[in-house]
């Protein structure tokens, strides 16, 4: 095999890996911002938590459990009026970004559900016992004390973006997925699939190890 | 009730001295028929509290003993209103918390310390951070806040942990933590949750003595609840016996364990006392009933456990009862216990004579104010099997 579409195609490469990058930071971005209050909500109106609320609970519950369960390939051609109505085109990286929001927020609720989850009932009802509000049991305790699980959810749900952009790319356009399959695959330019993804690979292991290393220093249990 | 309240008379001899249950002017937390119900779907009600009354004292340690699941749990989380009760209501400085809105609610918690078996501190925030928390709720400036939490350090012992996070310190550190963190709001009022239930005999020790002082430093009134006689013993004033939602028996610590009338508050005495004669001597041989009835059809032998408390403790009784009754007198075992301020006596003999010498004994020794229990025969025998 030989290198020569990529060196011809090196500018593009680049362009591709960029806007994967892109996708991937803009939705984790999204994806934290509506999970993290999303997850504080499944766990303080769960049964005999900060703020019981039965039916809320089982609706966001409900919400959640829908998006997960369709399949993100269906869920991107869903997302295609949202992204026309919201930013007037339903093509290109930020049409993408719409799809992959939607696809990695309830998923990374559940994430910060759980780790909210291993924080102590007894260490809630201490500061409880202290005077504090909910909201400064969810500021002070709540999350502060789930942190290390909440960096390492974004990590795994980062990792997810990934892939779930290279899909988007696909049918958006744009990433070193959409260059994969039409520069690369499409082209009979074996040498530039090749090059996509070990670039993608790339970008999850550093994913990763910035997750880790971060996981580490906060983690102070 | 009627209690009774030891104090020293001058002296310096013990004296029992009958004092009622505090007056309402000197009780800081009161229970009034107070019940509580846990209802679940499709469960059965389980009653955990029945008809509570009970008054604490100011500035008194107020011990609450029993098993797990009766119920102790459930009336301290009462007094901070962690739990409601369904029936009755308790009162903290004449206000009934279950009454007050959220915010009032907010700020009469702060007055109200408390300590917790697993320590419930915060992973992610260092000692001095951990400390400040209350603050924080509370609102205190920062460099106000910091001087705090200094002193507080320093009344627990942990300057040089300042830095240190929960994870790097021992369980008596974490709980001194947890203490320094409960006092940080000036309360008036301690509670402690089984606070040395997971702490090794020594450190346990440690901590009770650093709630004895807080207690007299500062006149925190202080009520915790334990499973462990020896906490009681330590430190507390008085004691409730809990047991099936229900309190069996209430007084001085000196009342209610050197006379336990309830069948729980025995189960007790008989578990401090047992743990404490472990490595006890077995009875020296030729001293059984068989021997005894061999050689005379008039000589008896009875084994009593005599117990000895406050002034009682302190007088020759033993050699009176010698010089007056014609009875052979073999100690088989015996240990001298401190509860706070009382000693404590019991005291296992053999008494053999003939049957009148050893009912009058007996008597004597009731007349005298010991506590006499006559064990069973099986009982001397599992004694010298043992």
């Amino acid at each position: 095999m030989t290198f020569d579409n990529v060196v011809h195609n090196f500018d593009r490469i680049v362009q591709a890996t960029i806007e994967s990058i892109y996708m991937v930071f803009f939705s984790l971005f999204f994806a934290v911002l509506i999970g993290v209050p999303l997850g504080v909500l499944l766990i303080i109106t769960g049964p005999g938590h900060l703020w019981p609320k039965r039916w809320l609970h089982e609706a966001l519950g409900m919400v959640v459990n829908i998006f997960r369960s369709v399949p993100y390939i269906v869920l991107i051609l869903w997302t295609i009026p949202v992204s026309r109505a919201l930013i007037g085109t339903s093509y290109g990286t930020n049409a993408a970004i719409i799809s992959l929001v939607a696809g990695s927020s309830p998923f990374f609720a559940r994430l910060a559900e759980s780790a909210m989850r291993e924080v102590g009932r007894g260490v809630i009802e201490a500061a409880q016992a202290m005077g504090a509000r909910t909201i400064d049991i969810i500021w002070k305790v709540l999350l502060p004390e789930s942190f290390p699980g909440i960096i390492s959810g974004i990590t795994v749900t980062a990792v997810a973006l990934v892939s779930y952009s290279a899909m988007a790319g696909l049918v958006a356009g744009g990433g070193l997925g959409a260059m994969a399959w039409n520069d690369g695959y499409n082209s009979f330019k074996n040498d530039i699939l090749f090059v996509a993804t070990v670039l993608l690979i790339i970008i999850v292991q550093v994913i990763q190890w910035i997750g880790d290393r971060l996981v580490r220093r906060v983690d102070k249990r | 009730m009627t209690g009774t309240e030891k104090s020293w008379r001058e002296g310096g001899t013990l004296a029992i001295i009958p004092t009622p249950d505090p007056t309402p002017e000197e009780a800081i937390i009161r229970f009034e028929n107070v019940g509580k119900t846990y209802e679940r779907r499709g469960q059965k009600p389980v009653e955990a509290l029945k008809d509570i009354q009970l008054s604490i004292r100011r500035g008194e340690i107020f011990g609450v003993i029993g098993y797990s699941g009766a119920g102790k749990s459930t009336l301290i989380r009462m007094i901070n209103l962690l739990e409601r009760p369904t029936r009755g209501r308790v009162l903290v400085d004449g206000v009934d918390l279950a009454t007050l809105s959220p915010e009032a609610l907010r700020k009469k918690r702060m007055k109200i310390g408390m300590i917790f078996q697993h320590f419930n501190l915060l992973w992610s925030r260092t000692v001095f951070e951990n400390v400040r928390f209350p603050l924080e709720l509370a609102g205190w400036p920062k460099d106000k806040a910091a001087r705090r939490v200094r002193e507080l350090l320093a009344i627990v012992g942990l300057t040089h942990r300042i830095d240190a996070y929960p994870a790097q310190l021992s369980g008596g550190e974490k709980q001194r933590v947890g203490i320094a963190r409960a006092l940080a709001n000036e309360p008036d009022i301690l509670l402690s949750d089984e606070a040395t239930s997971a702490l090794d005999p020594k450190t346990t020790d440690d901590i009770l003595a650093l709630l004895e002082s807080i207690n007299r430093r500062f006149g925190i009134t202080i009520v915790l609840i334990t499973h462990e006689m020896r906490v009681v013993e330590k430190i507390c004033d008085r004691v409730a016996v809990l047991d099936g939602g229900v309190i069996r028996e209430m007084g001085t610590v000196a009342e209610v364990f050197g006379r336990p009338r309830s069948a729980i508050a025995r189960k007790f005495v008989a578990e401090a006392l047992s743990e404490a004669a472990t490595g006890e001597a077995a009875p020296p041989d030729g001293v059984d009933d068989a021997h005894a009835g061999g050689a005379s059809e008039a000589i008896a032998a009875k084994t009593l456990r005599l117990v000895f408390i406050g002034e009682v403790a302190e007088q020759p009784i033993i050699q009176r009862l010698i010089r007056s009754h014609d009875v052979e007198v073999n100690i088989i075992r015996g240990e001298i216990k401190r509860l706070k301020r009382t000693p404590f006596g019991t005291l296992t003999v053999r008494l053999r004579g003939r049957e009148e010498a050893l009912d009058s004994a007996r008597d004597f020794l009731l007349g005298a104010g010991v506590i006499v229990e006559e064990l069973a025969r099986g009982d001397a025998r599992a004694d010298q099997t043992r």
